[in-house]
């Protein structure tokens, strides 16, 4: 196993994600938290996976690696992580993956962090797993890491406990952690949501810098389209455990074709919109995984909804008239020329 | 105390208030708290969390205050509803003096002031059921309500359905909770509704609907709103006024727009820089890279209460920070267009600029 | 602005099973029982030579005769008692003294809170046997003084256990509203925090009960609690076990079934309610 993540082949991709689906065995029965997700990403990008609490994001990107505890879990479909196979790795093989492939970083870093070790015992334990160096050597890594996120008087606060830092430099422990290991894959699960914007910013320049440094691939996870907009390349929108839009971040946010997508876009108040300008909400909320819609599972919320929407399901449809990827999960996509196409078949389908 | 000026300029309109009287006025407020922690100097003492905070609000206007955390605007909003004694100042609500009242006027005053807080699910007691919720102001208070009213309150919050007044918190999602505590709220029909934070745990879509809710209300009511939240996006689309709060102090105050458009504190500045776009194509986008290299990139956290910077609270996170910044304590001055701002440098000032920076030789008292 | 209310539905709940249900039945028979047993058609249970002494299990005597040819069936009843009578009562005046003085402490808090706590660990601190022993040795071994030390030991326990469940609801956001509202401090206590540390309250007053019934059979063994003859499980263990243990293990082992099934059926109860509280979304 260690052979093979050292020699990840120069392939193209970093990750392929093929009819991923994600179900955990309730009282209340079967919840399907993701169903049948699809994605690839090209290595060395970040990828902004973004939807509301309860879309499956967090699970989606914890089942990336296999995070989630597999007593009541029931996962299907494949991930291909840099030519690993990951559903089907062993307990022991996913130990190799996670000490030379991937790391992950958590939204709240006090409980993430030891609260009894010390900053710097915490990052030489990622760094001992990882390589083979001598004590005092490792001593200086921790400084030279601590020093790379950020953390100021990284000697002092070396010393430091989680508890004595600020949730900023909290973070920055945890992120160095993250990278002590110098993954290839770096999974952050909502790190700003908890900070100040001011705080928020400095992380995720910190997450971009570090991410070109060592040519990592980054998958972010938020509820913030804010977040996606300023740090990553594609970004993926989950809605109800579906991923409903897929693509190049400035494509996807500039021209959604999914309602919600635009609906998203539409509620976040912005600085700069007119004061004037009433934000548009979508209304009710997300529905119960337990009795999910029979067809588009945005249906019951959607503005554009048709009755085609209500009895069947989308599938996830790319856009084939442009050379970048643009996926969709929706009949009548919001584009100029399509929703023509759309209007006809409509009326088409009401004539029958 | 030099601290009657910047008020009497303070006479800022609004275009969406009808009358124009003061509701609150907040006087040189001061909050001190026992500390358990020593400060630099190795004395255990007193902590102050708000130092000196005035403003004035008016009938039906909605005030936005915001800053990171930690900068003590909850702990404000606390002490207007007196959770929290203040230490010094004075706050006058309708014109009493809030500090003066006995148990049974402060009673009496708390039906015109409420509050909504930030976790809409930890904020509903979880073994009542609806009715009883929303129907415990008035138990309170001993005014006869009507079942009809509560359900006619419920439905003034978007809840309109009779079968949901026997239901309890938890088979609500974080939205719908958030609208009880807000039909709770407005079931004495107060003059100040106190939101602190009310939107920040909710998910975006949720969160556009009770922001323009508490639009909706502010006119049906004609209720004064204080808005408290670190998101600058939200208080601009809500507010008519924004106080920024940092470190316990107000570094800007004045007309949303105007403090939005033409910052004068570098914080606001720094502030409204940090909020991320969400399109790409935002008329007022700086493009990513400018933020991380331009002087408005902002360095450090916010420093603790416990050893609060001599002069400017903000000076040594100050991209424009100055020799006298370090130790003098700016105090509030007029800035353009009615605005207040407590800056020995302010950013953005065409013709005041030069006429204020003259007076900076008072100092405002030391802690 | 129209909004479907589509609340969650109730998730369904975690069922008590069986065994609960038979613990509860165990504990309420003997109640009844304990309660009913002068007017049910019992042997006396301090007659003797009602039968012949060490006297088998017959039909006539279900749990056959001890020594001086007392009914055991009878006395095993009258015996509950003693036991219910302490463990309940004991622990009702532990939970309303130490309930309440835990509510009051954990919701005003300040200078009320250190001295009540302080005094809770100084009593915690005795040990418990020989402070029981001493209290018997100065005041007569009555049911009353009994029942009352006992009590005066669960005072801090559950003292403790409320004074931490009002903190962390005291903590939450709606105890803020309330003071919001104007509410008194007493009807925030009776009315937002009280319903809220109920279930708490039962859970170990369940628990109290059990531990209340040994604390008075460990007495009893000891010769300490109510006078002889009147039977409780604790002397009735004594006797068979100080002298017929192997004659006739039979005098020992009915008031020990007894015991044993009684505390483990209210430690059952209390673990069960414990995980039905935890597992509905009551829980604060």
């Amino acid at each position: 196993m260690k052979k093979t993540s050292k020699q990840i082949e120069p392939n193209e991709n970093a990750l392929t994600v093929n009819n991923l689906s994600v179900s955990f065995k309730t009282e209340r029965g079967l919840l399907k938290a993701v169903d049948s997700v699809s994605f690839t990403i090209p290595k060395g990008s970040v990828l902004g996976i973004v939807g509301e609490s309860g879309s499956g994001k967090t699970v989606l990107c914890r089942t990336l690696i296999r995070l989630l505890p597999e007593s009541n879990l029931n996962i299907e479909g494949s991930i291909d992580l840099f030519g690993i196979n990951v559903t089907e790795l062993r307990k022991r093989q996913l130990r190799q993956l996670y000490k030379n492939v991937a790391s992950i970083i958590f939204q709240d870093p006090l409980t993430a962090l030891n609260p009894v070790m010390k900053v710097k015992h915490q990052i030489a334990e990622s760094l001992k797993l990882h390589t083979e160096t001598s004590r005092s050597q490792r001593k200086q890594e921790v400084i030279d890491i601590l020093e790379l996120v950020g953390i100021p008087d990284p000697q002092i606060k070396a010393n430091c406990y989680p508890h004595q830092l600020s949730g900023g430099q909290r973070q920055r422990v945890m992120i160095a952690c993250a990278i002590a290991s110098s993954p290839t894959l770096l999974i952050a699960d909502e790190p700003t949501t908890a900070l100040d914007t001011t705080i928020q910013l400095q992380i995720l320049q910190l997450l971009k810098s570090l991410q070109k440094l060592n040519q990592m691939t980054l998958i972010l996870v938020s509820h913030d389209l804010g977040v996606v907009n300023y740090i990553c390349d594609y970004v993926a929108v989950m809605y109800a455990g579906k991923l409903v839009e897929f693509g190049k971040t400035s494509d996807v946010l500039d021209h959604p074709y999914m309602p919600y997508t635009k609906a998203l876009l539409d509620c976040m108040p912005s600085l700069s919109k007119p004061k004037s300008h009433k934000l548009q909400s979508i209304p009710n909320s997300m529905p119960d995984p337990f009795s999910l819609p029979l067809g588009c599972r945005f249906a019951p919320r959607c503005t554009y909804v048709q009755s085609r929407c209500v009895i069947e399901s989308p599938k996830l449809i790319s856009d084939s008239s442009e050379a970048n990827i643009h996926e969709y999960a929706c009949f009548f996509p919001i584009k100029p020329i399509v929703s023509k196409v759309a209007l006809t078949s409509q009326t088409d389908n009401e004539n029958t | 105390m030099n601290k009657e000026e910047p008020k009497t300029t303070q006479t800022t309109d609004n275009e969406h208030i009808t009358q124009d009287s003061v509701l609150l006025k907040i006087q040189n407020l001061k909050v001190q708290f026992k500390s358990q922690s020593k400060n630099n100097i190795g004395v255990k003492g007193k902590v102050e969390i708000i130092s000196d905070v005035s403003f004035d609000l008016k009938e039906g206007q909605i005030l936005g205050i915001v800053g990171e955390s930690g900068c003590g605007k909850s702990t404000l909003a606390k002490t207007i509803v007196q959770i929290n004694k203040q230490t010094d100042g004075t706050i006058h609500f309708n014109g009493n003096d809030i500090a003066s009242l006995n148990k049974s006027e402060l009673k009496k005053l708390k039906q015109q002031i409420q509050m909504i807080f930030q976790d809409p699910i930890s904020s509903l007691n979880p073994t009542k059921t609806v009715l009883s919720i929303v129907s415990e102001p008035y138990k309170v208070h001993k005014i006869k309500y009507s079942k009809d009213e509560i359900i006619s309150l419920l439905a003034t919050v978007g809840l309109d359905s009779n079968n949901i007044i026997y239901r309890k918190p938890k088979e609500f999602s974080g939205g719908q909770c958030q609208r009880i505590s807000i039909a709770r709220a407005l079931s004495l029909k107060p003059k100040l509704l106190i939101c602190d934070e009310p939107v920040s745990a909710l998910d975006v879509s949720i969160q556009a609907q009770i922001l323009n809710l508490l639009l909706q209300i502010r006119s049906e009511f004609n209720m004064s709103i204080i808005f408290i939240t670190h998101d600058l996006s939200v208080v601009k689309y809500i507010a008519d006024k924004i106080a920024v709060m940092y470190l316990g102090k107000i570094c800007e105050i004045g007309q949303a727009d105007t403090v939005i458009s033409n910052p004068a504190h570098p914080y606001t500045q720094i502030l409204i820089n940090s909020v991320l776009k969400t399109t790409p194509d935002d008329s007022n986008t700086q493009s990513t890279t400018d933020i991380s290299q331009g002087a408005t990139y902002i360095k450090g956290e916010v420093p603790t209460f416990l050893n609060p910077p001599l002069g400017c609270r903000f000076s040594h996170r100050c991209p424009y920070s100055q020799p006298i910044c370090e130790i003098e304590q700016p105090t509030l001055k007029p800035s353009v267009k009615d605005g207040l701002v407590a800056c020995h440098f302010p950013l953005n000032q065409t013709s005041l600029a030069n006429t204020t920076k003259t007076n900076i030789g008072e100092v405002s008292e030391p802690n | 602005m129209k909004t479907d209310i589509t609340t969650k539905k109730h998730r369904t709940k975690v069922k008590l099973g069986i065994f609960f249900w038979l613990c509860t039945f165990w504990i309420v028979a003997v109640i009844l029982v304990a309660v009913l047993a002068p007017f049910l058609p019992l042997d006396s249970p301090n007659k003797t030579f009602e039968c012949q002494p060490f006297l088998a299990p017959n039909t006539s005597h279900i749990f056959g005769c001890d020594d001086l040819g007392r009914d055991m069936f009878s006395r095993v009843i009258y015996g509950s008692r003693v036991s219910m009578f302490v463990g309940i009562v004991s622990i009702l005046i532990g939970m309303l003294i130490g309930g309440t003085l835990g509510m009051i402490s954990g919701f005003l808090g300040k200078k009320l809170d250190t001295f009540l706590n302080t005094a809770a660990n100084i009593i915690i601190s005795f040990p418990t046997l020989i402070f029981l022993l001493a209290v018997v040795a100065v005041f007569k071994h009555s049911l009353i003084v009994i029942t009352l030390s006992i009590a005066f030991i669960s005072i801090p326990l559950l003292f403790r256990v409320i004074r931490s469940a009002t903190i962390a609801v005291s903590n939450k956001d709606f105890i803020q509203a309330a003071i919001v509202l104007g509410s008194s401090k007493f009807r925030i206590l009776f009315v937002e925090i009280l319903p809220n540390i109920l279930s708490l309250g039962i859970i170990y007053g369940c628990l109290g009960i059990g531990s209340a019934i040994i604390a008075e059979g460990t007495l009893a063994f000891l010769g300490l609690s109510v006078s002889l003859p009147t039977p409780s499980w604790g002397n009735m263990i004594a006797e068979g076990a100080q002298s017929y243990l192997r004659r006739d293990f039979l005098i020992t082992l009915w008031p020990s079934i007894f015991i044993i099934v009684t505390v483990v059926c209210f430690n059952f109860i209390s673990q069960r309610l414990e995980h039905q509280f935890n597992s509905s979304d009551n829980k604060v």
